[in-house]
């Protein structure tokens, strides 16, 4: 893989954000450009700095992760985004998010290794 | 390490892309019948009663086979008839990405495994009365959520009892993290524990100390580890057929006139955690 890839993490709980940015920092393969705690603070930031890759939450306040996915793909198509979500285990919740265009799925709980062979390979 | 659905297991691990994860669940939506085309394919129903059945959905809540049982369409006995005619013709996810070309009966055969050694340690092992667990998913969430304080929380747990009253809470600081649930039952799962005991928990999540007052970190990474706990409930509910879909988490006192609940008390070596399923 060439050079670092940006990255946008996505999450209501500041527990999530801290405990990605560190895999992801410490990978040395990717930079944290930033996080957002929902969808609306996402589209803001997405839009003001495009990243490489987006790891977002599905179940967040104001506006959800699915909803957020659309929009991110309707700003920018090829838009790449991994969804990181608790609910990613129930198949109809998989199912609505590859629908909006999510990349890849990824339960909770995660572990440092899976978080990267999913981003590394997306 | 979570509850997972075979595809998605498969999905995260790179076996299959997004796209033919998309189309073997295409093709389970065209090949699994619905109830009521079941029921018309067996000769139970024709389409003006069903299509009365929907009219019915549309202002009470409930299933089409209950739905054919008020209106006087259909008997248990034939609702029994159609579920099994549906279950003995369903294409399971695996069978969709063979007949889809995602993957071989061997490579089939071989992630099935796989997915069985993955899920092994999610093998549900507390019973519950069922009039106390009516939902089903008390016995479940316990479960979970001992296997997920001594996985994430790295903490000795052991199951003490199960009652069904929440008492009130004693002396010191405690916290409360509150995850509530609606789908099949509205309702709520919460954690509650000492200061010393839900930053214990924190200090897991975040992999780093965490002092006892300080409360807005605990309480985000207990309220995070009870959404983790309410996400793999979901996950076991959708495999029981049940719906069970989360909100964010919110922290304060459970309320409980009126509620059914069911209180796990979970002992550790610094004090015990009280999981509270609450059923609206």
């Amino acid at each position: 893989m060439a050079g670092t890839r940006t990255v946008l993490v996505v999450d209501d709980s500041a527990t999530i954000v801290k405990q990605l940015s560190k895999i992801l920092e410490e990978s040395g393969r990717y930079k944290v450009l930033g996080h957002s705690r929902d969808g609306l603070e996402a589209l803001k930031a997405f839009q003001s700095s495009p990243p490489d890759l987006v790891c977002m939450d599905v179940v967040m306040p104001n506006l959800d992760g699915v909803q957020t996915l659309r929009m991110i793909r309707q700003i920018k198509p090829d838009a790449r985004v991994v969804m990181i979500s608790s609910v990613g285990g129930v198949a109809d919740k998989l199912a609505e998010c590859l629908k909006a265009g999510a990349t890849n799925v990824i339960s909770k709980p995660f572990d440092s290794a899976k978080v990267l062979q999913v981003l590394d390979s997306v | 390490m979570a509850v997972r659905f075979f595809g998605q297991f498969l999905l995260e691990n790179g076996v299959i892309n997004a796209q033919q994860l998309l189309a073997a669940t295409s093709f389970q939506e065209k090949m699994n019948l619905k109830f009521g085309d079941t029921a018309i394919q067996l000769g139970l129903l024709d389409k003006d009663r069903l299509a009365k059945i929907f009219a019915l959905q549309r202002s009470e809540d409930i299933k089409t086979g209950e739905a054919g049982i008020k209106l006087g369409f259909l008997k248990e006995a034939q609702v029994d008839q159609v579920l099994r005619a549906q279950k003995n013709s369903h294409v399971m996810i695996g069978a969709a990405l063979v007949k889809t070309g995602a993957l071989t009966d061997a490579q089939l055969s071989e992630q099935l495994q796989a997915f069985k050694k993955d899920q092994d340690a999610y093998q549900l092992s507390t019973g519950l009365p069922q009039q106390k667990d009516a939902t089903g998913l008390a016995a479940p969430a316990i479960d979970l959520t001992v296997k997920f304080l001594m996985r994430l929380a790295n903490l000795q747990v052991k199951l003490l009892d199960v009652r069904y009253s929440l008492a009130k809470v004693g002396g010191g600081t405690t916290y409360t993290a509150r995850v509530a649930f609606t789908g099949d039952r509205e309702g709520e799962i919460a954690l509650r524990a000492s200061d010393r005991v839900c930053a214990q928990i924190a200090s897991g999540m975040l992999g780093e100390p965490v002092a006892p007052d300080a409360k807005s970190v605990i309480l985000d990474a207990t309220s995070e580890f009870l959404n983790i706990v309410g996400g793999n409930l979901s996950a076991v509910g959708a495999r029981q057929g049940k719906k069970v879909e989360l909100s964010t988490p919110r922290s304060g006192d459970v309320p409980t006139d009126g509620r059914n609940i069911v209180v796990a008390h979970l002992g550790t070596p610094d004090g015990d955690i009280e999981f509270i399923f609450v059923v609206d």
